[in-house]
């Protein structure tokens, strides 16, 4: 993994952490600050999947893409029935 | 359920000790987490579960921003064992609602007894270049099984994704710990995910156990750096050995 590589994937983990930390600040807000902290990983194991991709890693990189859609996916169900 | 500020400040205290040993270890922290709650702090097991997520997903990120820095993860390693482990996190919350977690939590406690003396007696580790198709079957079952008992434990999982990558691919503790600080990231975002949707995710809650994992996690990755592999295997060796023993003392008091 080149450094190239590692430092856009830590993009969207340091910019999720810093949106969920500005929201959990703000009063009121810790409900978003936590959306933001759940959404970070789908982010960047996206992320991390085009970029597996973009260097013909395609197995992990569909792997990753496909671990996103799964969870995209019950966020839009809005959960598991119970 | 509302908390006193005194319960949110030692929820934050304790998340600050676990974030330190997670980041260091490669695990999320919510082994030390859940059964302090629980058992110390009185808080439901729903919501200490899903507080437990949320920094474990904290710790994940925080351990990440490091370890991707150095050039430790192994992202193309970590691919085809992410999906599994997802898949095992939707598994996990559905099982949770028909399986009996006593039961679980005492597979789980043995099954880390076995884990933890196999770290312990095994000597020096080489990364193969080629992995033959079957042990990436075994480690894909094993990562589903981790993400069953992350979801259902709120536990990060790396007490399986570290000992498949070591026992298994013959990956160096290091980059074992680091891959799977990435992993666990995405599959107790899945769970989390699950249990915000059914109302168990207490925001305060969740923002104090953050906010203290955070901090330590970024300690507890700098830490891992000094230790040699030898000796972060036996100190994960113990640390699992503990675990066992506070989710067996868990059963018998009736808190899973």
């Amino acid at each position: 993994m080149s450094e190239l590589r590692g430092d856009i994937v830590r993009l969207p983990v340091f910019f999720g952490l810093s949106g969920a930390l500005l929201a959990a600040l703000i009063p009121g807000y810790q409900d978003l600050a936590l959306s933001i902290l759940v959404f970070t990983p789908l982010c960047v194991a996206a992320v991390t999947g085009v970029t597996l991709i973009a260097t013909k890693r395609y197995g992990s990189g569909f792997s990753f893409l496909l671990a996103v859609a799964m969870a995209v996916a019950i966020a839009f169900w809005g959960g598991l029935p119970r | 359920m509302d908390y006193a500020p005194l319960t949110l400040v030692a929820v934050a205290a304790v998340s600050l000790a676990a974030g330190a040993f997670g980041g260091m270890l490669g695990v999320g922290g919510g082994i030390v987490l859940v059964p302090v709650m629980v058992g110390l702090l009185g808080i439901p097991l729903e919501e200490a579960r899903s507080a437990s997520l949320v920094s474990v997903i904290v710790t994940s990120l925080g351990s990440s921003l490091v370890y991707l820095k150095d050039g430790v993860t192994d992202l193309e390693r970590a691919g085809p064992l992410q999906l599994p482990t997802v898949v095992g996190a939707v598994v996990g919350a559905l099982l949770g609602t028909v399986l009996n977690g006593r039961i679980v939590a005492t597979l789980f406690s043995i099954l880390i007894f076995i884990v933890a003396w196999q770290m312990l007696v095994q000597r020096g580790s080489g990364t193969p270049s080629k992995v033959p198709g079957s042990i990436w079957m075994w480690a894909g079952f094993a990562c589903v099984f981790g993400g069953i008992l992350s979801s259902l434990l709120g536990v990060g999982g790396g007490l399986i994704f570290v000992p498949v990558m070591t026992l298994l691919f013959g990956t160096e503790q290091r980059v074992a710990s680091a891959t799977s600080a990435f992993l666990i990231g995405m599959t107790a975002a899945t769970s989390a995910l699950i249990y915000q949707m059914s109302g168990h995710l207490h925001p305060w809650l969740g923002v104090s156990s953050a906010g203290g994992i955070f901090l330590g996690a970024q300690v507890g990755a700098r830490v891992s750096g000094m230790l040699s592999g030898r000796r972060l295997r036996v100190i994960f060796s113990f640390v699992m050995i503990a675990t066992a023993f506070l989710l067996l003392n868990r059963v018998v008091r009736g808190d899973v």
